[in-house]
């Protein structure tokens, strides 16, 4: 026990010791000179703070907290009972009745989050098909994004095609997008795939960059219509734009919905297994019947249609489109996504964008920091829950469930 | 009609000369045992047939087509399942996803039908399902439908692989090394269901290093030794064939 908990410190000294020098340059570094003050005072705090909650986890350890984990574990088993029991279709209820009348209880700063939100949940889910179902690493995935947002904006300046109709012709030409950019891959494994993808992820921006006769360049492209529809007025129908953020809102989590059961559905057929086998054993999968080169350029068209159905959403909303919305950050943060969440896992992937999208609007006054935590919380993350927040699920649920 | 055919099959590496006309045959309801001291080339036998690894020269036929140039997956249609040496199962799937997985080639409902549930896909996954469970209740499996495949202990792996072959439906079936690392029981028992496989009407081609197993249940062999084929016949030939006992265990004329 002392052996253990002298240990635990000295873990804790070296740990300290660490972060001071991690944290030493960014604050003590200066154009005047060294400072050391500073510096001293935030770690000095840090230092306190963890070593108070190391001694409380000593304590716990320890069993100096018995008396309180006795009820708090009855509680838990309570609570997990009452939850147990609630069914799937009524929990999945509760959610879309809260969904819907999100845009109701909450602000226009509120609905312009969530808006993102979905957006992201999309991307996620797309990129999940890829990254997570078939295990191929796409570091170039906001490209299909790109894609589809340029697709709807030339469209519909051009020639007025309306978002609905666009929607689909997005997802082609995304699709589209997907094959060239997954054909000559088809044969890579791992790290050079990564690669490969990040390259083509930068071409197609650089592309949309310079192409000035058709995309306007780094200027954008300005006037993209919002979506249309008919609604019942006055006893006849008419044509309005949904150009408001509710309105939006439903626009997106209709999408959203759509996207969600549509990777749901393909998770459990036929596709989503071979997509799987693909990813566990690429040799074995092709001599147990499945044609790997073909599911794994399925794989990406499929991931660059959700994409591109985002993109074509993206462009309605902002009614403007210009490259740099499409920089290899997103890719990085929607891959992130993807693995912070759980890869493979649907939920997992939801939980991953609420955290990423939406934890740092709630923080904003931390803005300065975002980066630096956002680091931190990924490594806390992956030596804590590799398999991400919410893991994909495995143990017979999987084929068992029923329709 | 399944007839697999190997006519002067030679496979080079470089520099190194694999396999140097192999031809044997393969016929219908047969028990074929492939054996040689290791490194003989029997996986390479395997890889070749499976579409793994192009002949340099000579072919492989199945049903007389030629499967040169075939891609694995076109070669388990026609009707040619395998397993592993090592095992290489799914890991992270359950057995019974493992398995349906072999019905894949068997299958044929795209995207559109899985995203929209047709009928057709509905019925197809039941069907799907219902194969895969009979393959899994034919290797005993049946109660670890929905363990994931690395829980499982190493035996029941071993007879998982052979459950995935043959519920991609095949004509033919390679075993490769399917005893290895089985206790004497768990091999008995693998003979008997080898025994089973074959009343299926299902031919079998087996590499195996366990000469109980070899010798009980093949009714032909064939031997290798450094990529060459050395012998060839009825287990009791084999057994007494000076060359073949030369090559395992060595010419005591050195």
């Amino acid at each position: 026990m002392t052996i253990r908990a002298s240990k635990l410190w000295l873990g804790y000294g070296l740990a300290m010791v660490w972060f001071y020098f991690l944290l030493w340059p960014l604050m003590g570094i200066k154009p005047e000179g060294l400072e050391f003050q500073t510096s001293l005072a935030v770690w000095g705090k840090v230092a306190a703070a963890s070593a108070v909650l190391l001694a409380l986890y000593q304590l716990k350890q320890g069993g100096a907290f018995r008396f309180l984990e006795k009820p708090a574990q009855a509680g838990a088993e309570a609570l997990a009972a009452v939850t147990g029991r609630v069914p799937t279709w009524l929990a999945l209820c509760v959610v879309a009745g809260a969904a819907v009348a999100f845009p109701f209880l909450t602000e226009r700063y509120a609905h312009d989050v969530a808006i993102s939100v979905l957006v992201y949940i999309i991307l996620g889910l797309g990129l999940n098909v890829v990254v997570g179902l078939a295990g191929l690493l796409d570091l170039g995935y906001i490209a299909f994004f790109g894609v589809g947002a340029y697709t709807y904006a030339l469209m519909s300046v051009h020639f007025g095609l309306s978002f609905w109709l666009c929607l689909p012709i997005s997802g082609c030409f995304a699709a589209i997008a997907g094959c060239i950019i997954g054909y000559p891959t088809l044969r890579m494994r791992g790290d050079y795939l990564a690669i490969v993808t990040l390259g083509f992820g930068e071409i197609v921006r650089i592309v949309i960059n310079n192409w000035m006769s058709l995309t306007n360049g780094p200027n954008g492209i300005l006037g993209i219509k919002a979506p249309g529809a008919y609604w019942f007025n006055k006893g006849s129908f008419e044509h309005i734009w949904l150009n408001n953020l509710e309105q939006l809102y439903f626009v997106i989590l209709g999408l959203a919905v759509f996207t969600i059961v549509a990777v749901y559905r393909l998770n459990y057929s036929r596709i989503g297994r071979a997509f799987e086998a693909v990813r566990e054993d690429q040799t074995a999968a092709e001599l147990m019947g499945v044609n790997t080169l073909r599911l794994k350029l399925l794989a990406y068209a499929l991931g660059a249609v959700f994409g591109g159905l985002a993109g074509t959403f993206f462009a309605a909303r902002m009614k403007f489109v210009s490259p740099e919305s499409f920089t290899f950050i997103e890719s990085a943060m929607v891959l992130a996504m993807v693995v912070l969440g759980g890869m493979g896992s649907i939920p997992g992937v939801i939980l991953g964008s609420l955290a990423l999208i939406a934890l740092p609007e709630v923080f904003r006054g931390f803005e300065l920091y975002r980066m630096f935590v956002f680091g931190g919380v990924m490594a806390v993350m992956m030596l804590f829950r590799p398999r991400g927040l919410w893991p994909a699920k495995r143990m017979g649920v999987r084929s068992e469930e029923k329709d | 009609m399944a007839t697999l055919e190997l006519s002067d099959i030679s496979v080079r590496f470089g520099g190194l000369q694999a396999l140097t006309d192999v031809s044997f045959r393969v016929r219908e309801g047969d028990i074929v045992g492939l054996i040689g001291p290791n490194g003989a080339g029997k996986t390479t036998v395997f890889n070749v047939i499976t579409g793994v690894y192009q002949t340099s020269a000579g072919q492989v036929s199945y049903d007389g087509h030629p499967l040169k140039g075939m891609r694995p997956h076109k070669i388990l249609a026609m009707g040619v399942a395998r397993t592993f040496q090592n095992i290489r199962l799914f890991q992270n799937m359950t057995a019974l996803e493992n398995v349906m997985v072999a019905q894949h080639s068997r299958s044929r409902e795209g995207v559109l039908g899985a995203i929209l549930r047709t009928p057709s896909q509905k019925r197809e996954e039941a069907r799907i399902r219902e194969k895969s469970m009979q393959a899994l209740a034919f290797m005993g499996l049946e109660s670890y439908a929905h363990e994931v495949a690395s829980n499982m202990a190493y035996g029941l792996q071993r007879r998982l692989e052979i459950a995935r072959a043959l519920a991609s439906e095949p004509k033919t079936i390679l075993l490769d090394e399917p005893a290895a690392g089985l206790n004497p029981a768990e091999s008995r028992d693998l003979m008997h269901t080898i025994g089973r496989i074959a009343d299926l009407g299902i031919n079998i081609l087996m590499v195996e290093h366990d000469m109980k197993v070899v010798m009980g249940i093949c009714r032909h062999i064939v031997v290798l030794d450094h990529g060459v084929m050395i012998a060839e016949g009825k287990p009791e030939e084999i057994q007494r064939d000076p060359r073949v006992i030369e090559a395992y265990l060595g010419n005591e004329h050195h």
